[in-house]
């Protein structure tokens, strides 16, 4: 008896040590992506200096800055990229980039048609030159998804495969995505306040009215990105995904609204923005509670043989208990 | 997967490390020259000189994916390979990612050397005139990339030294036309008396005449043109995907065939 005391202390506090960790290695994490895009964030996003190179660098180390905090975090605790979720695991997960790359597409016909009900913007198609110049505009966008997802690597590399993951195993799915969505949402303040990022700068009560739907936008939003990347169990899905968002949605904005009838209603358009992300976003949140019910817990899977796949392997790693 | 990029890695780790060191070298060398020499003249062709010295660079480091081809060669390793278990469509898109990360590592590194330098020397570097370097840059990258993937699957089929002289054969063959035109073809675009070649020397010593040639390039440029050049990074993903599956299906047989021709 003395012996299962003994190894029940031992766990006990091995849990507690491994919980401090994970506390201590979160804490360090939000505390080195806040410093970098505060230092770079304000210099890159500012609208007074002209562009110039120091400018780009400025922005890819503040777009980097998750990912360069995930890298300082790992190695310092040394963790490593055990998780292999950096590699796209297209085989047998067909669906999930089916996803995301659909997903996103319904976002940004949710955001076109609400701005359309809320500001009779007028939903039609438009251009200039015709429906050539139109697509060669969507083309032009199209190109500019290649450079969207390297930049997003550097957050999707943080959040997703660090931040999310971490929280889940201490907060839970919910807390995860509420905390992680918060975390998510003032990471963006530079370009909230520098630039007006999604509500321009002439919303009521700005820059905290701001900051607080970016925090409401990214709390669904990071739902549907780790949604995705619980079902590819990579970080390419959740990065494709947001570099859809980030050009096509745009595009799709671009090409289907009126811009006279647009223009100076930014702070309602990100209202949409809000409201389209929160129509996409539970719907993923639901279906990744139900996700989450199916999967065994990880006694249950040790029982079965201990070589089932994990639906959700964002936590622990299926390692099998010593026996005894 | 991870273990086979790992051992990808420690081959060319060491030849890779050396290359980038050395050019990071020949940068500062080239840098400190201009510094001393402290002109306006220098420094106006100093963008100029780093850009092309980074061209090199990228020109240099393709032989680093050919290095890790050749590297596994002998038959064992890759009946090795296959008794690992991982499957050939992994042991493939391994070596297809290993090869994009070589060159998209080449260009990062290649744009962080330009960003670097130009500040170290405090070159009146223009906005344009960097994204018309980075543009070379890119140009280059989805050039090497489309050149990987023409050669792999012929290098998994034939084996490194076949596929080297086949590559040989194909790329003379894309240049025999151009080398007809060059030589009988109308050139005075290129060598009369307003030609590119002595305008060149103009850009060299004027920077500001090349923005404004690029600026005037770009809005003559038709949309027909514009519908073409956006659609190259797509065609370039879809040539690498099937460039993939084409040596996926010709991995097996070329394991067999090369295996018997080292026997033999």
């Amino acid at each position: 008896m003395d012996s299962v005391k003994q190894h029940k202390l031992m766990s006990a506090k091995g849990n507690a040590v491994g919980k401090y960790r994970d506390l201590i290695q979160i804490a360090l994490f939000v505390a080195i992506a806040y410093t970098l895009i505060l230092v770079f964030g304000p210099q890159a996003y500012s609208l007074e200096s002209e562009a110039n190179m120091k400018m780009q660098v400025f922005y890819h180390m503040a777009a980097f800055s998750p990912a360069i905090a995930c890298v300082i975090v790992r190695y310092s605790f040394k963790e490593g990229f055990k998780d292999d979720i950096l590699f796209p695991k297209f085989i047998g997960h067909g669906k999930a980039y089916l996803f995301s790359i659909a997903l996103p597409l319904i976002f940004g016909l949710i955001a076109c048609v609400l701005v359309t009900i809320v500001l009779g913007a007028g939903f039609t198609f438009k251009s200039e030159g015709g429906a050539f110049d139109a697509v060669l505009n969507n083309m032009l966008m199209s190109v500019r998804f290649y450079y969207a997802a390297f930049i997003l690597l550097g957050e999707e590399l943080g959040w997703r495969a660090f931040l999310y993951d971490k929280l889940e195993k201490h907060c839970g799915l919910h807390g995860a995505v509420i905390i992680g969505g918060i975390i998510w949402g003032v990471w963006h303040l530079p370009p909230l306040v520098c630039i007006g990022l999604n509500f321009g700068m002439d919303a009521p009560g700005f820059p905290v009215t701001n900051v607080v739907l970016m925090c409401v936008f990214c709390i669904p939003a990071g739902a549907m990105m780790q949604l995705l990347r619980k079902m590819s169990d990579s970080v390419i899905a959740p990065l494709i995904a947001h570099a859809v968002i980030d050009t096509v949605c745009n595009a799709l904005i671009s090409m289907f609204l009126n811009e006279e009838l647009v223009a100076g209603k930014q702070f309602a358009i990100g209202c949409c923005l809000v409201a389209a992300s929160l129509l996409t976003g539970i719907p993923c949140w639901i279906a990744m509670v139900r996700m989450n019910k199916k999967s065994l817990p990880l006694e249950g899977r040790m029982a079965s043989g201990g070589r089932q796949l994990c639906a959700d392997r964002s936590g622990d790693r299926c390692q099998p208990k010593a026996d005894g | 997967m991870r273990g086979l990029l790992y051992r990808d890695m420690k081959c060319v780790v060491y030849r890779t490390f050396w290359m980038f060191l050395y050019f990071i070298i020949m940068d500062l060398i080239v840098t400190l020259l201009f510094k001393l020499a402290n002109t306006d003249e220098a420094f106006k062709i100093y963008p100029v000189l780093m850009t092309g010295m980074g061209a090199l660079f990228f020109i240099m480091i393709q032989m680093i994916p050919g290095e890790i081809m050749k590297s596994e060669e002998k038959k064992e390793w890759k009946y090795y390979l296959i008794s690992t278990g991982l499957g050939v469509e992994k042991i493939v898109a391994e070596r297809y990612l290993m090869t994009f990360l070589i060159n998209f590592a080449t260009y990062v590194f290649a744009y962080l050397l330009m960003i670097i330098f130009f500040q170290l020397a405090d070159s009146s570097t223009t906005a344009l005139i960097f994204s018309l370097a980075n543009g070379l840059y890119l140009c280059l990258l989805s050039l090497s990339l489309f050149i990987q993937a023409f050669e792999m699957p012929l290098g998994y089929r034939f084996g490194g030294a076949q596929s080297d002289k086949m590559r040989v054969a194909i790329l003379l063959l894309f240049l025999l036309p151009f080398a007809v035109y060059f030589l009988f073809g109308d050139i005075e675009w290129l060598a009369g008396e307003n030609g590119f070649y002595y305008r060149y020397r103009e850009y060299m010593e004027n920077p500001e005449l090349l923005t404004s040639a690029a600026l005037s390039y770009m809005e003559n440029i038709s949309r027909i043109a514009v519908f073409i050049f956006t659609l190259i990074p797509h065609l370039l993903v879809l040539c690498y995907y099937l460039s993939y599956k084409i040596s996926c299906k010709v991995y097996m047989k070329g394991v067999k065939d090369n295996g018997f021709r080292e026997a033999a």
